[in-house]
Parts: structure tokens; sequence; C-alpha cells
């Protein structure tokens, strides 16, 4: 059986990433309570970035992000932040969705990507 | 390090499809603004077909939809074209979400699916 390795999330009963064979499972929220797309945009992204390094990889090597937003009106902004991010070369296939999110979030991105191996 | 297959979407920083170790990543939404659900789903659908196709498999390998409708009220429409569409011999685990997507897209549909290797 193929090891399932876990980095515990905030609260004990949830991972903010798990890794298993060549993929691994992530999902990020920003820090900030500020109310700013832009912000909290960049800041999730940053953090997206940390849990991939965590898991020995980089945004190279993502495959899919589904990013949900609290405000379609607001997609404009994220994309701003999104594209000066994102490797150009190496795009995910990528969902925008409204959705409802946890006050303050305006954005929650959950990512899959695939190992250096 | 295992090579990522990615087609480009519509706009630069997303892709389509991307592929990766025997599984395929891709997202659609229909190409007609029509706000006909019937319609849009079929045209969504056809676009999973096409990307399924991009990349050697087909729907019988589906493992994965997350479908997003703007209006849950519409929900049986977009189920009278899936069930005309999905391969009934090997269905996919899928979730209907309702969801605020960009103006104009009433379904959005991200899909993980494997490939014929």
């Amino acid at each position: 059986m193929l090891p399932i390795t876990r980095f515990t999330g905030m609260t004990p009963t949830r991972s903010r990433a798990v890794v298993h064979g060549n993929l691994i499972f992530t999902v990020a929220v920003a820090d900030t309570a500020e109310l700013d797309m832009r912000k909290q945009a960049a800041e999730t992204l940053a953090k997206i970035e940390r849990h991939l390094k965590d898991a020995g990889t980089d945004k190279s090597r993502l495959l899919s992000c589904t990013v949900y937003i609290a405000d379609m009106a607001l997609k404009p902004q994220m994309n701003e932040m999104w594209d000066q991010w994102v490797d150009m070369d190496n795009p995910p296939q990528r969902a925008c969705i409204g959705a409802t999110l946890e006050h303050p979030h305006m954005i929650e991105i959950v990512a899959v990507a695939a190992t250096k191996d | 390090m295992r090579p990522i297959t990615r087609f480009p979407g519509s706009v630069a920083g997303r892709s389509s499809l991307v592929v990766f170790n025997g599984m395929v990543f891709t997202v659609a939404t229909a190409d007609t603004y029509e706000l006909d659900m019937r319609k849009q789903t079929a045209e969504a659908l056809a676009k999973i077909d096409e990307s399924l196709a991009q990349a050697g498999t087909d729907k019988s390998r589906l493992l994965s939809c997350t479908v997003y409708i703007t209006d849950m009220a519409l929900k049986p429409q977009m189920n009278e074209i899936w069930d005309q569409w999905v391969d009934m011999s090997n269905p996919p685990q899928r979730a209907c979400i309702g969801a605020t997507l960009e103006e104009g897209d009433l379904i959005e549909i991200v899909a993980v699916a494997v490939t014929k290797e």
C-alpha cells in the first residue's frame, strides 16, 4: 500500500495538504481578514505555493485548481493576481466558481498537483 | 520527473486539459450565451467529450464530475441531458452544486478521468 503523507491544517481534523504517490491535494484561504480580493488572492496563492513546497514540488507542477470566490463581480481582481502568479508555461486546468465561504474569506483555492518524482 | 501534458484554454494562464500519469483533468462551459440549460449542458458535455478525445480517452473512463449550475430549479433539465449523454455502464461519481458562474454561463463541469493506458 502506498503511504499517504498528511500535513496538518489549522484544525486537527483537516489536512492542508495530502500526498499520495505522485499526487498532492491541497487547499488554502487567506490569513488576512481584510476584505480585499487582490490581497486575499495573493495570500491564498502564496499559501498554495508554500504547501506545494512542503510537499517538495512547485506551481509548475499544478494540474488542477478550483478557485471559489464569494463575489463573482470581483473575478477580474482575482484574475489579475492569478495572472501575475501562475507559471504561464505550465498553467493548470482552472475553474472559478462563485460560492458562499466562511466570513471573512473571499476566496478559497483547492488544488491538485504532481510531485517532482 | 514524469511529464505533464497541457492543452491551452481560451485564456492564457489556464489549461483546458491537463494529463498526468494516466489521469486527465478537464473543465468545460458552453460556448453559447443562450440562457437555455439543455443547450448549455449539451454543449458543455460535448466539450468534455472533445477534451477527453484529445487526451486519447472517452467518457467511459470518467472517474468524477462536479457539475456547477446557477439555478438548482434547472437541475432536472441538466439531468435530462446528462442521462442521454453519460455512459450508463460506466457512470462517474457525480456531484451537482448550485453556484454563481460568470455571466452567460448556466453550467460549468469539472471532470477527472483516466487515460486508456
